[in-house]
């Protein structure tokens, strides 16, 4: 899932780059939105209350973060879930990019300083695919 | 019955004070001397060696025991004896393609001899390797006097022998104030082979150990304590030893993931010591040990730990493992992710003053340090600074955010002075506000946390019990 949602932001000439350590975790896939915005995407094929518990930590770095999981595994009780941390969520269409089935809503702005970690490593991270 | 201090010989140069707990830290290589010296020398009141350590770099110890500001405190030696009962493999290395033994632990037999000597590296130490009563006097002779003059010795090596002479007078003797007799590791299914072992050679060690008092050292696992069967036998077995210092290691027992049930066994067993006036020291242990060590209430005279490490600890330790920044949450008598730490107190409004993150979060001098440099939110960020470190795994390319060695020391450091305070407050505040106090957080942080903080109900239920 991860490898061919890059590959499909890369077509459309963004930045992206994957495994992005975070705060002891690493996140799946980031990719730098066209106003500068960093986007934080967590994949998981099952296990929906995992992949919303690592999402939560990307929060602190970044505002808009989506957990990415398959159509069969998206129900109100994940949507429940993923509105109460303010976290999106994607699911997943193979062959094309993911649809938006919510909007990340967060309740806090992340922290200007662990922002700030958050980039240096994608930054770091882009170079190292490239 | 009111506990009893874990004292020590007079000639240590303290003023003991009746019915204090004693606050042990485990040493746990020179790498490690940031967190016990300068100013982290006040949060804590004895120490403990690995045996191995000692063996391996006695000059080193003997160096940093000469500190101006340790040469007070009380040390003694873990002599790891168990260590010759498991799998030979665990002592030994590749080197130059051969498995040799470690040398560390090669230089500790060849200070105990055998049986050890000869079988070290190649066979486990079983119970029939120790039935001759003459060879098993010899052995614990020579662990005693390892532990009793290696140090000393080293000492007077020092540069800074006469200098401590000079201050503290020509009887400075650098002992251990306790001699541990060697000891080995009981599951339910080896008790009986291992229980007259360990009481021979307990019995030994006070007839061998002089003018030092013994403390008889008893590793088990959770099911030695958890079955009642065998649990009296414990209590029974070393409740009529000449020894009246007891030291504890349950293996690898997290007092923040036990059952109450657990935990309850656990009490039980330390009680049943100390009703028969033995003085318990746990030797990896929490707050739920320092809140049974209050006195006058519980029934440990001691607890230790290691610096940020070692609140627990398998007998077969899996080392390795790279650092993870975690922050030692005060409130919640835990070691936590340090991000959980920071969306925490972002939530609590902890991060809005300084006001607020001293009254609610720690006012140590550490936190006081990094708040007073950068500000509050800043401040605590210090204590999750990392670097990326790439690295393989499995063909593909792994980053992950490791903490800082600035990073590790400031949050140990915290760690330390937190841990002085828990010993503090427990000391001062009386048994059932303490016990309101756990089932206040509890409730409190249960609808942020959930089930990761259960352990503060279990802990005040095993207390209330």
């Amino acid at each position: 899932m991860v490898r061919e949602v890059a590959a499909r932001l890369r077509e459309q000439n963004l930045q992206v780059a994957l495994e992005v350590p975070f705060l002891n975790r690493s996140i799946d896939l980031i990719y730098l939105g066209p106003d500068g915005c960093l986007i934080a995407i967590e994949f998981k094929r099952h296990d929906w209350k995992r992949a919303l518990r690592q999402a939560l930590d990307h929060t602190l770095g970044t505002e808009l973060v989506y957990v990415c999981l398959p159509g069969s595994v998206v129900n109100e009780n994940v949507e429940r879930a993923a509105k109460e941390i303010g976290v999106g969520i994607l699911v997943w269409c193979p062959g094309r990019l993911p649809d938006v089935y919510i909007e990340p809503a967060p309740s806090q702005p992340p922290i200007p300083e662990v922002e700030a970690w958050l980039r240096e490593s994608f930054a770091s991270r882009s170079r190292d695919i490239e | 019955m009111a506990s009893r201090e874990f004292c020590f010989p007079k000639q240590r140069y303290r003023v003991m004070t009746n019915g204090e707990a004693r606050h042990f830290v485990r040493f746990g290589g020179h790498n490690e001397q940031a967190y016990f010296t300068g100013d982290l020398a006040d949060t804590y009141e004895g120490l403990v060696f690995n045996g191995n350590l000692v063996a391996w770099s006695a000059a080193g110890i003997a160096g940093f025991v000469c500190e101006q500001n340790l040469v007070q405190k009380s040390f003694f030696i873990d002599p790891l004896t168990h260590a010759f009962q498991h799998d030979p493999s665990a002592l030994t290395h590749t080197k130059d393609e051969k498995e040799e033994v470690k040398p560390s632990i090669q230089r500790l037999i060849e200070a105990y001899g055998d049986p050890v000597q000869s079988l070290a590296g190649t066979a486990a130490l079983v119970p029939d390797d120790l039935q001759d009563l003459d060879l098993c006097r010899a052995f614990a002779q020579r662990v005693l006097d390892f532990q009793r003059t290696k140090v000393h010795a080293e000492a007077t090596n020092t540069d800074a022998w006469d200098i401590l002479q000079f201050k503290y007078g020509s009887n400075l003797h650098l002992r251990p104030s306790i001699l541990v007799p060697p000891y080995f590791y009981m599951r339910k299914a080896t008790f009986n082979d291992w229980i007259e072992q360990n009481i021979k050679f307990a019995q030994l060690g006070s007839e061998l150990a002089g003018d030092i008092p013994v403390a008889v050292q008893i590793v088990v696992a959770p099911d030695v304590v958890t079955d009642k069967d065998t649990r009296n036998q414990l209590i029974e077995r070393y409740s009529e030893l000449e020894a009246e210092r007891l030291l504890f290691w349950i293996d690898d027992f997290s007092e923040h993931e036990a059952s109450e049930d657990e935990l309850l066994c656990l009490r039980r067993l330390w009680e049943g010591w100390a009703e028969g006036d033995k003085l318990v020291l746990n030797l990896y242990g929490g707050f739920y040990s320092i809140l049974l060590s209050k006195a006058g209430t519980g029934p440990l005279a001691g607890v230790c730990h290691g610096p940020q490490y070692g609140e627990d600890r398998s007998v077969t330790p899996v080392g390795g493992g790279l650092p993870t920044a975690r922050f030692y949450l005060f409130p919640l008598h835990n070691r936590v992710r340090f991000a959980d730490a920071l969306r925490l107190l972002r939530k609590q409004g902890w991060l809005d003053s300084r006001e607020a993150y001293f009254d609610n979060v720690c006012s140590c001098p550490q936190c006081r340090r990094l708040i007073d440099e950068h500000g509050v939110e800043k401040g605590f960020l210090m204590y999750g600074e990392g670097k990326d470190v790439t690295f393989q795994r499995g063909g593909t390319t792994v980053s992950m955010r490791y903490p800082l060695r600035e990073t590790q020391v400031a949050a140990t450091a915290h760690y330390m002075y937190s841990k002085r305070r828990e010993f503090q407050v427990v000391a001062s505040k009386n048994a059932e506000d303490i016990l309101e106090h756990l089932n206040r957080v509890h409730s409190e942080f249960r609808r942020f946390l959930g089930d990761s903080v259960a352990y503060l109900g279990n802990w005040e239920r095993a207390l209330r019990a």
